[in-house]
């Protein structure tokens, strides 16, 4: 176990910087996600922490040591690979041990270490295969198996759940969850699905273009969103974004619609702004926001609305089963936040609420 | 299926009706024409070596009398036996030369292609051009200097100059074949390697050698018949008998018996069993390694 | 082991050999082919391109450079086209089409020696295996010296085709199978005939089975040196030679070394030239890899 700290760290691949100088506090124990687009760099910092990459700038400490220059094997890290990268050509038991029976442990110690983590992952059955005779579900398990193994003071996990089918990954999701509650041990889990990061981790790291958005923890994220790219990113469907502009009273969008706020009162008047409301908050009204729908879909519990205010694509999501068709017209209020952002410099200026209609 | 798609697609009128006659008459026709014709190019292919085997078990008045085609009237199994005996010592050459030349180009190009294909380093990719060029370079232009150095090191006449010439005409496909192969193994595995302590080294070793059996199987069936059957070196870079391969072999075989065709076919057929052997045991193989390299013949 | 370092350990022993083996020796060649060295013992004197003026007008050799023209342009043809055939054929065929390949693929398994050997034999007037089919066939009037003056070169092309036409199998039947059922079957769909989707769609893709089926029948049509040594030695009169077998002659036989390295520096220009368009396409394969 240990703390991670990753100070003012660069990569540049030729003359293209990959990352842009970035810090993050990993606590003792602490699950973190690595989050973002593909191709913002989450993955580049993973294998700079294994030691896979080399760091351009910067410096990386686990357990307060400093690592730049060390190869993997000296950083007492685990990882798990997003194709699980298991030795085709060797047994359940003997991938888990190869670390072990490399660094010369005795027969006994690896037996005994094995038998521990094919419990603690239920693969006891499996040890004698191989692993193209493993199911998905069950070679993810191993790779994890592999990482137990080592007992290190650091798992990473390179989106580990990607290959894995919808329903087995809700199930690994809540195992690797549960398997980080017991062990204790500080992780750093790469992943683009946000909904993974939203539930696994205790904290989240946002990345977007070599840079961090955001830190904080999953309610934090969804809660108060930094910024734009935070704020679209984070929750599904996606947070609705509306042009407007600050009136009195509230907000007036393109089409002319004022939305009745209050929390908007700090603002001058006439200033730009985009408003992210989230489409679970939207609520049927009587007047309102005028939604063209485009289509309806039911999902039984809900309704998911799509469709448009003035030219701006939006999503609702309501509770009441609605079977509108092309072309109809629903007004809507939003019930919960309104989260208001500069539309220069895309940060978030407050959040205000729809002020009550009488 | 097909035929109901033609009708439902095809406009209404006179036409459909001749239309899919024409097919159903067709169709078969052309199916039984196309199996007849490969029956007759397979029966063309393999006639030289129908002939080759009917005449090794044949007594020569068998076949001046009967004619070349006609089955052996005796089976001289004793032609077959005689010109092994009279064989062996090149046989003998042919393996000494053939197993530590497939060995070491095994050893050598797996090294390479592991580097080519798993590490970044400047000049990688030109590093790889110049092996593919390589591969194709004539023996021609190695010949005279390749016989002067052999010659210069005391190594003419030896089974070590012929190994080291073998090893060195086929690095350049065999790293190929190598590059290649690994290039379709996910990288992640070295990474877990380096992860789990192992060197460079022990990576190569205990991870990619072994995964890289399949690739192994084709390419030692492929060196070991290329080598066995290289025809130009053992003319060049030998002179006494004991060091002569069995393809040099065969033509002082020919030349000894001159007219003796059972003799000739005989000698034919022993020199071939070893590669018809591996060839007809692992032909899968076979055929993998030059749909992987397709570079030679 | 230092990072920089490790590539290059893993392939010394591969640049070692083949750089003092096989690399040096080119260079030397080119070195010779400019010296007019007799034998082994003594390094010739410089004689700068004497050796190739002196080619240009050697009689033998630009008869062995027509036949080889003859054999580039046949290997082209014959065993391409024979093998495309064989290989549709195969395709279509469900039974018995792995025993069938099995006699396709022989060849490949025999040495030129062997092949040498056998075909020689075939050829051999009267008792031959040849003029026996025939006169068995009631064919005796096609009959002709087939390794007489005339015919020479013919009948060992004719023989090394029947070895190149196995591999060009090999590889039109990989390229036939490297292409997607699905498109033939949409082509189905899109009211295709048999003829416009083999010229249409089979035929295109398989343009790459086809750079390597070429490359393959040019370069051993340029070099063809084994089955000539040694079905005809290049006889009778030279009706039978070719510049690879040239080159050998003056060399091992001649012992004109200097002159032996001016053709096989000939043949090696005219292989370069050959198999440009399969390097490039090599190249650009592995960067799309390694990108």
């Amino acid at each position: 176990m240990a703390h991670v700290t990753i100070s003012q760290v660069i990569k540049n691949y030729g003359a293209v910087r990959a990352i842009k100088g970035i810090d993050v506090d990993i606590e003792d124990g602490e699950f973190v996600a690595l989050v973002g687009p593909s191709g913002c760099g989450k993955t580049t910092l993973l294998r700079m922490i294994a030691g896979l990459e080399d760091i351009s700038g910067g410096t990386i400490e686990i357990g307060g040591k400093v690592v730049n220059g060390l190869q993997p094997k000296a950083r007492d890290i685990a990882m798990v690979f997003q194709n699980y990268a298991l030795y085709p050509h060797m047994k359940v038991a003997d991938n888990m041990s190869f670390s072990m029976q490399l660094a010369g442990a005795s027969k006994g110690e690896i037996k005994a270490k094995v038998e521990d983590a094919a419990r603690i992952l239920n693969l006891e059955p499996y040890l004698d295969r191989y692993p193209r005779e493993l199911s998905g579900g069950q070679r993810q398990r191993v790779a994890m198996g592999r990482a137990i193994v080592r007992n290190p003071k650091v798992f990473l996990f390179d989106e580990p759940l990607s290959n894995l089918d919808a329903k087995l990954r809700v199930s690994m999701r809540a195992e690797i969850k549960s398997l980080h509650q017991r062990l204790g041990t500080t992780a750093v889990y790469v992943t683009h699905d946000q909904i993974e990061a939203m539930t696994m981790a205790d904290k989240i790291v946002v990345m977007s273009e070599g840079r961090i958005e955001q830190v904080g923890t999953p309610l934090d994220l969804y809660d108060e969103p930094a910024n734009l790219f935070v704020a679209a990113f984070i929750g599904s469907p996606s947070m609705n974004l509306l042009e407007g502009q600050v009136c009195d009273g509230g907000v007036r969008f393109a089409d002319g619609t004022v939305l009745a706020l209050s929390g908007t009162e700090g603002f001058e008047t006439g200033r730009p702004v985009i408003a992210g409301i989230r489409p679970d908050t939207f609520e049927l009204a009587e007047r309102g926001l005028a939604v063209q729908v485009n289509v309806t879909e039911p999902t039984g519990a809900e309704t998911q609305v799509v469709g448009q205010i003035g030219n701006t694509p939006v999503t609702c999501l309501m509770r009441e089963r609605i079977s509108g068709r092309y072309g109809d017209v629903l007004h809507v209020l939003p019930q919960g936040p309104v989260h208001l952002f500069d539309p220069e410099t895309r940060l978030r200026l407050g959040t205000a609420r729809a002020a009550i209609v009488n | 299926m097909t035929d109901m798609t033609t009708h439902l697609s095809a406009p209404r009128g006179a036409a459909i009706d001749r239309g899919s006659l024409r097919e159903r008459i067709e169709e078969p026709l052309m199916r039984g024409g196309q199996i007849a014709l490969l029956l007759l190019l397979a029966l063309v292919f393999f006639l030289p070596v129908l002939g080759t085997l009917l005449t090794s078990v044949r007594t020569i008045p068998d076949i001046t009398q009967n004619g070349a085609w006609a089955l052996p009237s005796s089976y001289e199994w004793g032609n077959l036996g005689r010109a092994f005996v009279e064989m062996l010592p090149y046989l003998r050459a042919s393996v000494i030369i053939t197993l530590p030349s497939v060995a070491g180009t095994l050893l050598v190009s797996m090294m390479a292609g592991y580097a080519l294909s798993r590490m970044r380093f400047q000049g990688r990719i030109w590093m790889f051009l110049v092996i593919v060029s390589l591969s194709f370079v004539p023996i021609h232009t190695q010949l005279i200097p390749v016989f002067r150095l052999m010659s210069d090191l005391g190594l003419h006449d030896t089974f070590i100059a012929q190994i080291i010439v073998h090893i060195m005409r086929q690095i350049p496909f065999a790293v190929l074949i190598m590059t290649n192969f690994f290039n379709t193994v996910p990288g992640e595995l070295r990474e877990a390697g380096r992860i789990d302590g192992a060197s460079e080294w022990t990576i190569f070793r205990r991870i990619y050698v072994p995964v890289a059996r399949p690739a192994l199987s084709a390419l030692i069936v492929l060196e070991f018949t290329w080598i066995w059957n290289d025809l130009l070196w053992g003319l060049v870079l030998t002179q006494g008998a004991g060091k002569k391969p069995v393809t040099v072999g065969i033509l002082s075989f020919e030349g000894e018996y001159e007219i003796a065709w059972n003799m000739v076919a005989s000698g034919a057929v022993v020199a071939a069993i070893p590669t018809l052997v591996v060839f007809l045991a692992f032909q899968k193989h076979f055929i993998r390694g030059m749909t992987m390299g397709s570079v030679k013949g | 082991m230092n990072a920089r370092l490790t590539p290059w350990l893993f392939l010394m022993p591969a640049i070692l050999i083949y750089g003092i083996f096989g690399a040096y020796p080119i260079f030397q060649t080119f070195a010779i082919s400019l010296t007019d060295q007799v034998g082994v013992a003594e390094p010739g004197t410089f004689v700068g391109l004497q050796n190739y003026v002196t080619l240009i007008q050697d009689e033998y050799f630009l008869n062995a450079l027509k036949h080889t023209g003859i054999w580039v342009i046949a290997f082209l043809i014959v065993p391409n086209s024979l093998a495309i055939t064989i290989a549709l054929l195969v395709k279509q065929t469900f039974w018995g089409a792995s025993l069938i390949k099995t006699v396709f693929f022989l060849p490949l398994a025999l040495s030129f020696a062997i092949v040498g050997v056998v075909w020689g034999w075939i050829y051999e007037p009267d008792v031959g295996l040849l003029d026996q089919l025939l006169i068995a066939l009631g064919l005796e009037g096609l009959i002709v010296e087939w390794l007489g003056p005339d015919a020479a070169t013919y009948s060992v092309i004719a023989a090394a085709a029947w070895r190149q036409t196995a591999f060009a199998t090999v590889v039109f039947l990989a390229g036939l199978s490297a292409i997607p059922q699905e498109l033939i079957e949409a082509a189905k769909v899109d009211g295709g005939t048999r003829r416009q989707i083999f010229f249409r769609i089979t035929l295109p893709l398989l343009k790459p089975a086809s750079t390597i089926a070429v490359s393959s029948a040019l370069i051993h049509a340029l070099l063809a040196t084994e089955i000539v040594l040694t079905m005809t030695e290049g006889g009778p009169f030279g009706s039978s030679e070719v510049v690879g077998y040239r080159m050998y002659m003056e060399t091992f036989w001649n012992y004109k070394f200097g002159y032996g390295a001016a053709i096989g520096v000939i043949v090696t220009l005219m292989t370069a030239t050959m198999v440009v368009p399969y390097v490039r396409r090599m190249a650009k394969a592995q960067e799309r890899d390694w990108s």
